[in-house]
């Protein structure tokens, strides 16, 4: 029978490029994002009882921690923060695809929190509607206007 | 998805370092979760007081009462009450009460200076 700790080993092993786009999606700065998932799963090991969807359960703790690093260490206004993406692409990289990375990470960080956040867990971690909706507490109906509101906004700023 | 969700997905991320896994699985208890194999707390109360009703009656059963017949059993106490006796005093103090004294066989013997009688 599988323990608890195998199943957090579990999932850490197989969305830790998931949890970390995510956290990274609030936090803005990989240190911290690393920071914010090690902090969720101090408290995730420690649990005495198994939660009900523990793969929703884990990536909500691990917002969770990420938001309380950015209460912890408010970003400076000027500060942009990083993004998701890599910083630049080997040399086998078309230079036009390094620019749209670069415009890309722009547009995302000037659209609102919420839509930035949908827009990473739904593309990048796979997370359906239904999943986002329940680990935010909000109603698919809002996940899913979060997300097109989003992808309308990249679209305007992407594609002109 | 369309053309743009495509591109957007087709990005190559950054990835966390080669330290974040080892932090993380440095934090995974040797032992088993408590969750998996804690045993229910009505179970063990049950379990408790069934193991402390048996040890009881196993404990009445075994002592028994005794008696003088039985191999084994404890002798009976003698309690020996001399009249007339020169000095004036007794072997067992009747002077004081006696409700402490053990629920066993009494056995009287009355001694006095020109007869004896059991």
């Amino acid at each position: 029978m599988k323990t608890l700790s195998d199943a957090l080993e579990r999932i850490y092993r197989e969305y830790r490029q998931q949890l970390f786009s995510c956290a990274l999606a609030v936090t803005r700065h990989p240190e911290r994002a690393e920071d914010a998932i090690h902090d969720a799963f101090y408290r995730l090991f420690r649990l005495k009882a198994r939660p009900r969807n523990l793969k929703v359960y884990v990536f909500r703790a691990v917002r969770n921690a990420a938001i309380d690093q950015i209460r912890r260490n408010p970003l400076p206004p000027d500060d942009k923060g990083e993004f998701i993406f890599e910083p630049e692409d080997g040399p086998r990289e078309m230079a036009a695809k390094n620019e749209f990375k670069r415009r890309a990470a722009e547009a995302l960080l000037t659209v609102s929190d919420d839509e930035r956040e949908t827009t990473v867990q739904h593309l990048y971690a796979d997370l359906t509607f239904r999943e986002i909706a329940r680990l935010r507490g909000t109603p698919p109906g809002t996940v899913a206007a979060w997300y097109y509101r989003g992808l309308k906004k990249l679209r305007a700023r992407l594609e002109d | 998805m369309d053309n743009l969700e495509s591109k957007l997905k087709g990005l190559s991320l950054r990835e966390p370092s080669r330290e974040l896994d080892d932090r993380i699985l440095g934090l995974k208890p040797e032992r088993p979760s408590r969750a998996v194999r804690r045993v229910p707390l009505w179970a063990a109360v049950a379990v408790s007081l069934a193991m402390a009703s048996l040890g009881f009656a196993a404990g009445l059963n075994c002592r028994g009462v005794g008696t003088a017949d039985t191999p084994g059993a404890r002798p009976p106490i003698r309690i020996e009450l001399i009249c007339d006796s020169p000095s004036g005093t007794n072997p067992f103090d009747f002077t004081a009460a006696a409700s402490d004294l053990p629920a066993r066989e009494w056995e009287l013997k009355v001694i006095s200076v020109t007869e004896t009688a059991t």
